[in-house]
């Protein structure tokens, strides 16, 4: 009993202390010669603690998930990618750097700036139209997350245990139509 | 027997050593991914889960341990108390210096941590970013400068030959790319000394809105392949609402020594915030390892002591064991071969001397309870009675030949005083006197003979005292009933007194008795005066009758007897000898033996019976009321089955001085007889195997009783049960 009072008071707890949340508000696919690519509309809304440990100088990793599956009993995985975005500010230029999956970086002078620039995700290459038969129905999923792995080890013990630090979106999926 | 195994390594315990060495090695990773180790480092959070979790087992293990043994302690089993006692002492002296090791850890590390952030490097830190940054804002402020006249000759100038002026003003300024934008950001004309760069470096909406509202922006931005650091020079033309981009480079070492800065300043600042997560990851780490050691102290503290006195609860259980009697205990010897190895040698040495001399004592019991067992037997099978008394005068032992002897239930009497016994059995005071004498008396070997009148009448005993060796004091008197021998030496000479009477006498009354006849016949009626000579020769010829009767008798009484038995029906017989005496008034008979045979000899038989009723009738002539009362019966005593005949007078009953000799030849108190009467009633009896007794009643008169043997069933009456009527005395 004492147990199970413990474990609620905690659950509250998390739930109080938890106040950033990743969105994924909007998706668009399209096709492009042979490929389909993916837009995405992401929202970030962090803690301070975690725009604290970002203004110190701890490089912070928001990975972005993508699956294109087959909509079936056995729901088969055609594509499943992890972009990474890693972020971080640079005390001499006083501005936020951020490098892509392919390690293109790009610097901004405002926090505004560099979410409102991570929260567009554009031409991201999402499945070639030869993997996808016109006969049969897919779907893609887009999940996005912070990477507690990625952060300094002697603040992953922490992070784990941290709601701030365990911030991710659900999977938002839609179907894709060849 | 126990044999109790002293226990090596066993199952349990190599798991436990595994889960340690498990745990050693996990934490031995955990230090080395808290050290950075980029391998290890991912493995930090799942060591550390890990960890704890093999702590929390490790825990839970000697949670039951220690559970098990405080049990034991409550339930005083042995060992328990040692144990719990060795198990805090382990423990205590184990945390001691475990407490320490782990207290001064964290103080230096602590401090050691907090050393890195001293306030010096801080300052210098921050006074080498401020020195960057104030030489590049000297060299961003000239670039400024220079970018504000390319303005007026780029942009006010209008658009025509817009690029061709951008190229050349770029090359002229030495800058890697000049941008023309509108107010909306989009390029206008753009130059990069790299002609193979098509996408000018557009800066974000922010900087251009810094730019509108300031009129210029200045700022450092990494641009190109190789990430040179590019001072980003953006001036408004408020007039045409466009902006004019400069991407200046700085010189290669103005670059790196920037970017060096920058990076050893992000890195100080970086492990500046993690300082708090480095303490509680590297104390986080030292507590486990605290933990890990505290523990497996405990744990090691649990196994030595249990294994430390294993031996010693063995011995324990052992000695109570032992101590409850059960000698055959032993103990596994342990092969440590020290001084507990030495105890348990010792013990089981002790133990097998303690069996032994156990079954020695037993043996040693048994012979004596067997020589006891033999003693006894030889006593109740002996015909000599044997009786014990102690220093005390307290009869202790009797065998039954004595009970049977005296007629004393002497296994009734243990416990008394012999001298209450003595009198109580009627023994001769002389006999009691001798008794005591010989008892306080230092010469215990006497003997004597006495009489003792008994339930079964007198009895003529030979005795003999000794002491008992072995037993101070103790007197041992032995008696034998010899009535029978004295009884059968008077026979014997009375036997040899009436034969030599038979043959001395018997011979001359025959002449004697015929001279008188003749005497009579030849002279009786020829002479005068014939009247003396008829009543003399009549007195001698009726006196020698008298005579040769009375040798007859001594004649019956000497001469072998001829003794032919048959089973006949007693009570027929009775009745016949009665029919004679049909005319007696006095005679009351009730006969009750019914078809019960006996073996007898008819004749013989029938002589005893007229004998007894005649004596009888004899005893009660001449009285008032004269009555003689008869009585036959079938009874069965301690196994015997005989017929009874009971015959009893109102007579004077017999002389009490005679009635321990009424059936000794010569003795009778009748005028007339020759005494042999009852002595030849006696002797047919005895040839009959049966038992004849006299008594006066209480009530006057005498009692005789007769028992015979059932037919076939003289073995159980040998001797024959003596009646009890003699107590009515």
């Amino acid at each position: 009993m004492k147990t199970e009072r413990l474990i609620f008071i905690l659950l509250l707890l998390a739930g109080s202390v938890s106040a950033g949340q990743i969105d994924i508000r909007e998706t668009r696919v399209w096709l492009q010669g042979e490929r389909y690519l993916l837009d995405a509309d992401l929202a970030y809304q962090l803690d301070d603690d975690i725009m604290e440990a970002l203004d110190n100088g701890i490089p912070v990793v928001f990975s972005v998930s993508v699956v294109v599956e087959e909509t079936s009993l056995l729901s088969t995985e055609l594509v499943s990618d992890r972009l990474d975005y890693s972020i971080r500010f640079r005390p001499l230029t006083a501005f936020y750097e951020v490098t892509g999956p392919e390690g293109d970086r790009r610097s901004f002078v405002t926090r505004a700036a560099m979410f409102v620039y991570l929260g567009e995700l554009r031409e991201i290459p999402l499945v070639d139209a030869s993997m996808l038969d016109k006969n049969r129905s897919y779907r893609y999923r887009v999940k996005a997350e912070l990477d507690i792995e990625s952060l300094p080890l002697p603040m992953q013990p922490m992070a784990w245990f941290s709601p701030v630090w365990n911030l991710s979106s659900d999977w938002k999926e839609w179907s894709l139509s060849p | 027997m126990v044999i109790k195994p002293v226990k090596y390594l066993g199952t349990r315990m190599l798991l436990a050593l595994l889960l340690l060495s498990a745990l050693l090695f996990s934490l031995h990773l955990m230090s080395n991914a808290v050290q950075n180790s980029a391998t290890l480092s991912r493995l930090y959070v799942p060591l550390l889960i890990l960890n704890s979790a093999g702590l929390l087992i490790l825990v839970f293990l000697i949670g039951i341990s220690l559970k098990r043994l405080l049990l034991a302690y409550r339930k005083n089993r042995p060992g328990a108390r040692l144990t719990l006692r060795m198990v805090i002492l382990f423990t205590l002296l184990s945390l001691l210096p475990v407490g320490v090791v782990y207290f001064y850890s964290m103080q230096f590390l602590l401090r050691g941590i907090d050393s890195w952030f001293d306030v010096e490097i801080d300052k210098a830190m921050e006074n080498s970013l401020s020195l960057g940054k104030a030489s590049l804002d000297l060299h961003k402020r000239q670039l400024l400068q220079q970018t504000n006249q390319l303005k007026r000759q780029v942009i006010e100038q209008g658009a025509d030959g817009l690029l061709v002026r951008i190229s050349g003003f770029r090359s002229a300024v030495n800058a890697t790319e000049l941008t023309v934008l509108d107010q909306n950001g989009r390029v206008l004309a753009s130059s990069n000394v790299n002609p193979g760069v098509l996408v000018a470096d557009v800066p974000d909406i922010g900087i251009l809105q810094q730019a509108r509202s300031l009129g210029s922006y200045v700022g450092l931005v990494n641009y190109g392949g190789d990430q040179l650091l590019h001072v980003r020079v953006i001036v408004a033309d408020l007039a045409t609402s466009q902006y004019l981009q400069a991407l200046y480079p700085t010189t290669e070492r103005v670059s790196g020594l920037s970017s060096e800065v920058q990076d050893a300043y992000e890195q100080y600042q970086q492990l500046s915030y993690l300082r708090k997560s480095l303490k509680q990851s590297f104390s986080l780490t030292l507590l486990l390892v605290l933990l890990f050691s505290f523990f497996s102290a405990v744990w090691a503290a649990i196994y030595s002591a249990r294994r430390l006195l294993s031996p010693v609860v063995d011995l324990g259980e052992a000695t109570r064991a032992v101590a409850e009697g059960d000698y055959t205990t032993r103990l596994a010897q342990p092969g440590s071969g020290d001084e507990l190895a030495f105890l348990v040698s010792s013990f089981n040495d002790m133990t097998q001397r303690i069996a032994q001399a156990r079954d020695a004592a037993a043996r040693s019991q048994q012979q004596v309870e067997q020589q006891r067992e033999y003693l006894q037997t030889l006593l109740e099978h002996l015909s000599t009675g044997v009786i014990s008394i102690d220093s005390d005068g307290m009869l202790r032992t009797a065998n039954s030949a004595a009970s049977q002897i005296l007629g004393e239930d002497f296994e009734a009497h243990v416990g008394e005083h012999i001298a209450n016994i003595a009198r109580q059995a009627r023994w001769p005071e002389e006999f009691i006197k001798t008794l005591k004498a010989v008892w306080k008396s230092d010469t215990r070997e006497r003997h004597g003979q006495v009489s003792i009148d008994t339930d079964s009448g007198r009895k003529e005993l030979q005795w003999r005292t000794t002491s008992m060796s072995g037993s101070e004091g103790y007197l041992v008197l032995m008696f034998d009933d010899i009535t029978g021998l004295i009884r059968a030496q008077k026979e014997s000479a009375w036997g040899e007194v009436a034969r030599r009477l038979a043959h001395e006498i018997k011979n001359p009354l025959t002449p004697i008795q015929l001279s008188a006849e003749r005497l009579r016949r030849k002279y009786l009626g020829k002479v005068e005066k014939d009247e003396v000579l008829d009543r003399a020769t009549h007195t001698i010829i009726q006196q020698v009758e008298a005579m040769k009767g009375m040798v007859n008798d001594f004649s019956d009484y000497a001469r072998p007897s001829v003794f032919n038995p048959r089973p006949l029906v007693f009570e027929q017989l009775f009745k016949d000898v009665l029919g004679l005496y049909a005319s007696e008034r006095a005679l009351q008979c009730n006969l009750d033996a019914g078809e019960m045979l006996v073996d007898a000899d008819a004749v013989k038989l029938r002589q005893v019976l007229h004998n007894l009723i005649k004596n009888a009738l004899e005893a009660v002539a001449g009285i008032d009321s004269p009555t003689v009362r008869i009585e036959t019966s079938v009874h069965e005593d301690t196994g015997c089955h005989f017929v009874q005949a009971k015959i009893e007078d109102n007579g004077a009953g017999f002389d009490p001085q005679m009635l321990g000799r009424v059936f000794e030849p010569y003795i009778t108190s009748k005028q007339k007889g020759t005494g042999l009467g009852l002595a030849i009633v006696r002797k047919i009896i005895d040839e009959h195997e049966g038992g004849i007794w006299v008594a006066n009643a209480a009530s006057g008169g005498a009692v005789v009783i007769l028992r015979l043997p059932v037919s076939g069933k003289h073995d159980a009456c040998r001797p024959m049960p003596a009646p009890t009527f003699a107590k009515e005395e």
